[in-house]
């Protein structure tokens, strides 16, 4: 008796097996439409719409995916398809109507937006991306000058899909360094967090080219103003902790056209809260360590004399970059991009207040930046 | 399963006892399900980037009322919650007398861990429908969760303990790791400032995370199955709850360092933020979220069966049934409606915000009304008196 009923239960597992196994969401790869980028902009037809421009690989196209016929490299193998509608995810719908196959997000690796858009703001668009699981937080995010379209068209030809280009470019010159990195997910962090001015890559598509062209800042979710390559560097020094590249001065005030170029290599920023009487004061020490990779002076650096000079040289050129940076942020952006805020909240949260802060406070913040630079090797070069 | 069917069949009389990692094991799995992903948020809405803090605090507590209910075991040796506030509030002469005083106490909690069933079970589908299989209805992943939990409950305690055992180190080592792991994207600034700690902040901190430490009830039933007079297994049940606890705080530590609570406040499930944006290294895997949500589903199947068997043993016991069985497959279609029940994700969580409240209290106050009831009539004294407490 008891068998038989073990018996029973074992054909209702059985039967348990077998509905368990459907799968609602089951969707064949070739089934989907994937994006590996999206670009934003303004409608060409000024009427307030959005416009969503995908870009969109075409798997055969791809070399190494059977038929060889790919591999050329070039726009064969990727399709540009653009839709408008009143929000983002109505031109996202739009598209789909366009298109034979479900779309998928879930590759997109590159967000671009329009520089007419990010200062108009990007709240609202960044609303719906935050709401679509597929849209990861590991994406870059990139304020495009000109039309965001441009960048998508725009081919570099070294990758199959050319915005891969884009996303090795910002990855690998993060990794060096050189550029800030700033996915998707930190710049929500970062516009989330009210001790920290959000910032944005900027790229510029020059027909083939794509150009990193420095930072949007943005107040709220408009872009306000943007840095320039340059003061990055002092960003990127200040603010991260990394080196921001090579660097060059010249040697002597007396000939500003020989250079010497300095690579930095290690980096400690020290930032330190003061306050005398009612005056707030910040103190930056930054000291980098690094080699000389080249110079135009013809001097001999196995001289301590001149080693000297130049680390002088290189840390004035530095300390005037940064304050140009940090005088630039408080007279005209009156946003504290380089997060002094964070710092100021974390060490001495008594000092900071959020109302007054950014109108009042940070501007007549009295920042002293001192360097100091350090010359460990001077190349192959015994000289 | 054949051998185990039998050997539970043969212990049906006779209580089952848990050895000391079995009682660790259900414990930490049982307080480890949903609450995981959304505990970031939740302590850190209210107490900013000390919600550590209130996570530890919070440990701290029910750790307290664990040690509370041990004590209670102590004086009353095989009785769980039920049967021990029979004998704590009867009177030998009338039996019954005990039985009615008892009713609200089973009853409360009765109530308490349907609705964490039903809770459970419908936070599992919501995230699983919002993040993973979007087009899967709701009906069908509450549905196979409570099904699925339905088939364990059938069993008995003994099965129920080792599935625990067997889980628990499948749900710790990924959600640890994960902990772990997102620390790279971790600004520690973020932390700050530790002082001046706003207490009033902190407090309620603890306060909205306490859900996430929700089924340490459990113990009040497992209680009657354990050998609490041995010192290991007391210090098992503390174990059960400071692995949570460890974990609670890594995850909220690095949730805090790698979004800051500002950002905290935007993310419905913010550890599954976490693991979305954590790498591990050398790209072996480099979407983990799905890896961790299968594991997750574990720690949720725990979480789920375990209450459910506990709400199916307790009506058995309260109306003297032959089998739990029998409470299990008509509880099924009531849970299933009761998860069903919120219109949307945000009532559920303020649903679930309701029932842990009452969860917290009936833990907290009932065990200490027992014990307090229990020293003032002197009862179970006599168990204690050859052991050192």
């Amino acid at each position: 008796m008891k068998e038989a009923l073990r018996g029973r239960f074992l054909i209702l597992y059985l039967l348990v097996v077998v509905v368990l196994t459907g799968c609602w969401d089951q969707q064949e790869i070739e089934e989907r439409t994937s994006i590996v980028a999206l670009a934003l902009d303004k409608s060409t037809r000024d009427d307030g719409l959005i416009r969503l421009s995908a870009q969109i690989p075409i798997p055969k196209k791809v070399a190494g995916s059977g038929t060889n016929s790919g591999g050329a490299g070039g726009k064969e193998a990727v399709k540009i398809i653009s839709s408008t509608g009143f929000t983002v995810s109505g031109a996202a719908n739009n598209l789909q109507k366009r298109l034979n196959q479900e779309l998928f997000y879930g590759h997109t690796r590159v967000i671009a937006i329009s520089e007419d858009l990010a200062k108009e703001g990007i709240g609202p668009i960044l609303d719906s991306l935050r709401r679509v699981p597929q849209i990861r937080r590991l994406l870059w995010p990139v304020v495009v000058k000109g039309e965001a379209l441009t960048l998508l068209q725009s081919n570099p030809k070294l990758e199959q899909i050319p915005i891969l280009y884009l996303t090795d470019l910002l990855h690998n010159n993060a990794a060096l360094e050189i550029i800030p990195d700033i996915t998707l997910g930190r710049f929500y962090s970062d516009m989330s967090d009210s001790t920290v001015g959000p910032v944005m890559n900027i790229i510029e598509a020059k027909g083939d080219e794509m150009v990193w062209d420095g930072l949007a800042v943005f107040k709220l979710d408009k872009m306000i103003g943007q840095l320039n390559p340059k003061e990055v560097y002092s960003f990127l020094q200040i603010k991260e902790e990394k080196s921001g590249g090579t660097v060059y001065v010249p040697c002597h005030p007396n000939q500003p056209e020989k250079m010497v170029v300095l690579k930095p290599k290690t980096i400690v920023t020290k930032k330190d809260f003061k306050k005398a009487g009612d005056h707030l004061a910040l103190n930056i020490t930054i000291r980098i360590e690094g080699d000389v990779v080249e110079t135009q002076c013809g001097i001999p650096l196995s001289k301590q004399e001149n080693i000297t000079n130049i680390e002088r040289a290189i840390a004035n050129d530095m300390k005037n970059r940064a304050e140009q940076l940090i005088k630039r942020l408080q007279t005209e952006m009156h946003q504290d991009v380089l997060a002094f805020a964070t710092l100021l909240r974390a060490t001495h949260p008594q000092w900071w207040d959020p109302k007054t802060w950014e109108s009042q406070e940070f501007p007549k913040l009295d920042v002293n930046v001192d360097y100091r630079v350090h010359i460990r090797r001077t190349g192959m070069e015994a000289m | 399963m054949r051998v185990i069917v039998r050997m539970s069949n043969h212990n049906q009389n006779k209580s089952f006892i848990l050895s000391s990692s079995q009682v660790m094991s259900l414990i930490t799995s049982t307080i480890i399900g949903v609450g995981v992903l959304t505990l970031p948020r939740t302590v850190t809405e209210k107490a900013h980037q000390s919600g550590w803090i209130s996570v530890l605090i919070g440990g701290m507590i029910s750790l307290a009322i664990t040690w509370m209910i041990m004590k209670l075991s102590q004086r009353f040796h095989g009785k769980n919650i039920l049967s021990a506030g029979e004998s704590v509030l009867g009177s030998k002469k009338n039996k019954w007398l005990g039985k009615v005083f008892a009713f609200p106490i089973a009853f409360i909690f009765m109530i308490y861990w349907i609705l964490m069933t039903a809770g459970v079970a419908r936070t599992f589908g919501e995230v699983v429908v919002t993040a993973v299989l979007v087009k899967t209805p709701l009906e069908v992943t509450v549905g196979t969760m409570l099904f699925v939990a339905f088939l364990m409950v059938t069993y008995d305690m003994e099965v129920m303990a080792r599935v625990n055992e067997i889980l628990l180190p499948i749900i710790i080592i990924p959600v640890l790791l994960i902990a772990v792991l997102s620390f790279q994207s971790a600004y520690f600034y973020r932390l700050l400032p530790l002082f001046p700690l706003d207490w009033i902040a902190v407090f309620k901190g603890v306060l909205a995370g306490v859900f996430g430490y929700q089924g340490y009830e459990l113990m009040t039933l497992i209680m009657g199955n354990i050998q609490s007079e041995r010192k290991e297994i007391r210090r098992a049940a503390m174990f059960g709850i400071a692995i949570p606890m460890l974990v609670y705080t890594l995850i909220v530590i690095a949730g805090t360092a790698a979004f800051g609570y500002e950002e905290l406040k935007n993310l419905m499930w913010p550890t599954l933020e976490l693991v979305k944006t954590t790498e591990v290294p050398g790209l072996i895997l480099e979407r983990i979220e799905s890896a961790f949500l299968g594991v997750w589903v574990a720690a949720v199947f725990t979480t789920t069966a375990n209450i459910y068997f506990a709400v199916c043993y307790l009506i058995k016991q309260l109306l003297g049934l032959k089998h739990h069985r029998y409470v299990a497959i008509v509880m099924l279609p009531a849970l299933y409606y009761l998860a069903m029940w919120p219109r949307n994700v945000h009532l559920l969580f303020e649903y679930l915000t309701y029932a842990s409240y009452i969860g917290f209290i009936s833990s907290l106050g009932i065990p200490l009304f027992l014990l307090v009831i229990a020293m003032i009539r002197k009862q179970g004294e006599k168990q204690k008196g050859g052991q050192p407490s």
